[in-house]
């Protein structure tokens, strides 16, 4: 929330006399300054660095081998100096904007030698030996900027690996779960969580497709949300189990709208089932044993659709409304309106998804596009009311 | 204090990978064996680029008299290979192998 709207507001709140001054100090100091300055030098220092980068490039053939090194090793070791005598001072900012700097010529350094001196790059062992630097300095001077760095950077590595060189690089895997990950969970900041279990996803389901079998990414993320059970704290269960319920939805529309186009994966795999069947019946024990009554209806996403294949389509289907109807219900009863925003967003990408899949077949497209503008503009016109009634109910509640 | 040193360790951890690519490479023109490989040039005229020469290593390539391994091999996968001195004292590829 920004604080200058704290302050205003509050201001009005004063001459209404709803609050005293020394309240409204009181509540404005609650909502910390953003270190916009912060953010703006980390980016500084991206740039810089990419700057750089380009400019040594460009003359890059022209210089001698061995001042090439000098010059590197040289413009990193100044970075880091600057850096260093910048946090001595507690100049965290321009500390930050340093470091990061140092660390991006450490990495196209390995980079650029390696080209000099023909070493062969087909693997993702680089960006694991920068990782590990990038773990390293943060370690000296925990700034949350160098963590975010180099967690972008074994997820790059790692992302390439797996993706352009297909090889999944299991060491590199380490160093952003035990290594970032334990970080990131004593840093205890929800957004971070975010930003590291969405990053994991995305690498889990990288995995799976190159390595295994999309469908295997379901075991996965059902051993994310799983942990959600176990990490109890908020900061972590949250995300872990935000993602993994965000990603099987996703994973689900693609179900339901590639399955007709002989997209179906044949399952035939005995080992898929005895891992997702004990891991979906211990999520379902655990919903019930929290009393999360509507924990149980979220789990319909990590359900198989494919083991009827006649019908996997309408099965995948029948799974996004149970979720997004399950959501909304669970928003109506917790008076929780951001799940019930989430349940309505979730319930119209579910009508979407099945008019696209049956009108398109059957209807002209002129008549298509007509119709599903004509839904759309029902489905808003009903939201509307909905949400007036919602004013007006939460209104009538203050009055009485 | 123990900051401090977990810095100048990393610090200096980088600056030795940096040195050791430099280093290994000098030393492997310095203690390594030369070879001659002979090249291939293909694809020497193109519409678009006009004259050019490509060179690629006659030893790269595989052939099918010396493939011995199954045929199941999977992209990236390491494959390791013997090489042999022909007549003319180049080196060709004499036979591969593949670990699973």
């Amino acid at each position: 929330m920004k604080k200058s709207w704290i302050e205003s507001e509050s201001k009005k709140w004063v001459e209404e006399g709803i609050i005293d001054e020394s309240q409204k100090e009181a509540i404005a100091s609650r909502y910390e300054r953003q270190s916009t300055p912060m953010l703006f030098f980390f980016l500084a220092a991206v740039l810089i660095g990419l700057a750089c980068l380009s400019l040594i490039a460009a003359n890059w053939t022209s210089i001698h081998h061995l001042w090439r090194v000098v010059l590197i090793i040289g413009a990193m070791l100044s970075f880091y100096f600057v850096g260093a005598r910048a946090f001595m001072h507690n100049r965290q900012g321009i500390g930050v904007f340093a470091f990061v700097v140092a660390l991006s010529i450490f990495g196209a350094g390995i980079f650029l030698l390696g080209d000099m001196y023909h070493f062969s790059m087909n693997s993702a062992f680089a960006f694991l030996v920068w990782g590990l630097a990038v773990l390293l300095i943060y370690l000296s001077q925990p700034q949350v900027f160098i963590w975010i760095f180099g967690l972008v950077v074994v997820f790059i590595g790692q992302f390439v690996s797996t993706m352009q060189l297909h090889d999944f690089d299991w060491l590199l895997m380490a160093l952003f779960v035990v290594g970032y990950g334990t970080v990131g969970y004593f840093i205890k900041q929800q957004n971070l969580m975010w930003l590291f279990t969405s990053l994991l996803s995305i690498l889990l389901l990288a995995f799976s497709i190159q390595e295994l079998t999309y469908y295997w990414y379901t075991i996965f993320a059902l051993i994310l949300y799983l942990f959600s059970y176990i990490i109890k704290t908020g900061v972590v269960s949250k995300p872990l189990q935000g993602v993994s319920i965000l990603s099987m939805f996703i994973i689900v529309v693609y179900q339901a709208l590639f399955f007709n186009w002989g997209w179906q994966p044949v399952v035939n795999d005995i080992v898929y089932y005895l891992f997702l069947i004990p891991f979906l019946s211990l999520a379902v024990l655990l919903a019930v044993l929290n009393r999360e009554r509507f924990g149980a209806i979220q789990i319909v996403l990590f359900l198989p659709v494919f083991v009827w294949p006649e019908f996997s389509t309408l099965l995948a289907a029948l799974v996004l409304f149970a979720f997004s109807i399950g959501k909304m219900i669970e928003g109506d009863q917790l008076e929780d309106s951001r799940k019930e925003k989430l349940g309505i967003i979730a319930f119209l990408i579910s009508v979407s998804i099945v008019y696209v899949e049956v009108a398109w077949l059957v209807l002209d497209r002129t008549l298509f596009f007509l119709i599903g503008g004509i839904i759309l503009f029902i489905v808003g016109l009903l939201l509307n009311r909905y949400q007036q009634n919602q004013m007006k109910g939460s209104d009538d509640h203050d009055s009485t | 204090m123990i900051r401090r040193r977990v810095f100048l360790i990393a610090v200096a951890l980088q600056i030795v990978v940096l040195l050791f690519m430099v280093t290994s490479s000098y030393a492997l023109d310095r203690f390594g064996k030369v070879i001659t490989i002979q090249t291939e040039a293909y694809d020497t005229e193109d519409v678009f680029y006009g004259d050019y020469v490509h060179l690629s290593y006659l030893a790269e390539t595989v052939r099918s008299e010396n493939w011995f391994a199954t045929d199941d091999v999977r992209s990236n996968q390491q494959i390791y290979v013997l090489f042999t001195p022909d007549e003319q004292g180049s080196i060709i590829l004499r036979q591969h192998l593949i670990v699973k």
